[in-house]
């Protein structure tokens, strides 16, 4: 589509702007003065006004929600990345399943969880002494499911190289929030580590290996 | 005097709001949460006049809002937060439009979407007048060839028309979201009008 040029002159863009009551007084007599000597230009402008008219029909409906509940929905996602309470009791979880202060060492920590899990045998009774070190369930299946994964898939398959906890709240109906954790296992390429992850939670790779990401997610207990 | 009087209101309620916005860069969030109860009708209004679909808007409208909480600080001109965020929105919903970055403009949380407490029976929207009784809507045939029409619209004409005409910005402040002069407001509304009077002539 062929964009027009600026023309402040232009009689019809005059006729525009007066529907906007924005003329000057010798814009406004310019304008009736065109309009006086076409008929065709009086014809086109009723053109203009009726579309203005139109657009203002829609105007005049305005869009409905239940805003309450839209502004909680905001500040749920806006705010949650800043609950240091709920950061701490995270970090404390965390810390008890890797057996490492995340919060100081979180290249300690994976490699506390990938010891646990990342081995490359597969002992008797390893998946049920992990669930029995008091790990949050959701994390814990997620463990066993990746670990499965990696024998199955055969020996071909590097060793996990990223572990990852993401939460979030979700507000509910009744106005209150619940919690999800997503625990993911990942194989990505050492060169796609992002140090200063966006995400929340903790996100880091502790070893390059074969690009096959796993994710698992399950429901964790409140934090 | 009148005129004085609305001017020293306006200028104290525009001091109040850029008191709010310095305390929301400053990490108080319930300045934030009083932010948002300002704009939120406006930015999902928005959103909806541009994309057509309220869930759309909606989740735009809260990506905007998130934006807008990260890069406050980078908001030089605390007394522009309006047009600052209507601009965050104006232009995530035309990307989402064009669906370019739209798994982006969806953060982690993708299960976060618009509760079932906020939606309207139906169609999720629920069209009022201005008193707040509801409005006598458009033949849906007319409706439809207007959306049409001003979906047909170049992306800036029909911003500066939803944001003039329809939601009866100031042209100066519609200006400063499509950061343009007051002038090339006034143009690309005349031009919108001009194509969609081509484009509706039978209904004319």
């Amino acid at each position: 589509m062929i964009e027009e040029p600026y023309n402040p002159n232009d009689p019809l863009f005059l006729a525009s702007r007066s529907l906007d009551e924005d003329l000057s007084e010798s814009e406004r007599q310019r304008l009736e003065d065109a309009l006086a000597d076409s008929e065709s230009l009086r014809a086109e402008v009723e053109k203009l006004r009726q579309v203005d008219h139109l657009v203002r029909r829609v105007a005049d409906n305005e869009v409905e929600l239940d805003w309450d509940a839209h502004a909680r929905l905001i500040r749920a996602k806006v705010l949650d990345g800043r609950d240091t309470e709920r950061e701490k009791k995270l970090d404390a979880l965390l810390a008890h399943w890797g057996g490492v202060e995340v919060g100081v060492d979180k290249r300690a920590f994976t490699a506390a969880v990938v010891r646990k899990i990342g081995v490359p045998t597969r002992r008797p009774g390893r998946r049920s002494l992990i669930f029995r070190l008091g790990v949050p369930l959701a994390a814990a299946v997620a463990i066993a499911l990746a670990f499965t994964g990696v024998f199955r898939s055969g020996s071909s398959i590097g060793p996990i190289s990223e572990v990852s906890i993401s939460r979030f709240a979700m507000v509910t109906p009744a106005g209150g929030s619940e919690s999800t954790s997503i625990v993911s296992f990942g194989r990505q390429p050492a060169e796609s580590y992002v140090p200063e992850s966006t995400t929340p939670g903790i996100s880091f790779i502790v070893l390059g290996a074969s690009p096959m990401p796993e994710d698992y997610m399950e429901e964790a207990p409140p934090l | 005097m009148e005129s004085h009087d609305l001017e020293a209101r306006y200028e104290v309620a525009e001091s109040a709001e850029v008191a709010l916005v310095r305390r929301a860069r400053d990490g108080d969030s319930e300045a934030f949460s009083d932010l948002v109860d300002i704009y939120q009708r406006r930015t999902v209004s928005v959103a909806y006049r541009l994309l057509g679909n309220i869930e759309d808007a909606s989740d735009v409208s809260q990506e905007a809002f998130i934006r807008a909480y990260r890069h406050l600080g980078q908001l030089e001109d605390l007394s522009r937060f309006g047009s600052w965020l209507l601009r965050v929105v104006s232009n995530l919903a035309l990307d989402f439009r064009r669906g370019r970055k739209r798994r982006e403009a969806v953060s982690l949380d993708d299960s976060l979407t618009l509760p079932e407490e906020a939606r309207q029976p139906g169609t999720g929207l629920r069209l009022t007048g201005a008193d707040g009784e509801e409005a006598e809507s458009l033949p849906d045939e007319l409706q439809t060839a207007i959306d049409d029409a001003m979906g047909q619209l170049p992306e800036k004409q029909r911003l500066a028309l939803v944001l003039f005409s329809i939601e009866g910005i100031p042209q100066k402040q519609v200006a400063e979201i499509l950061e343009c002069s007051v002038e090339l407001v006034k143009w690309n509304v005349f031009q919108a009008r001009k194509k969609l009077k081509e484009m509706l002539t039978e209904y004319l």
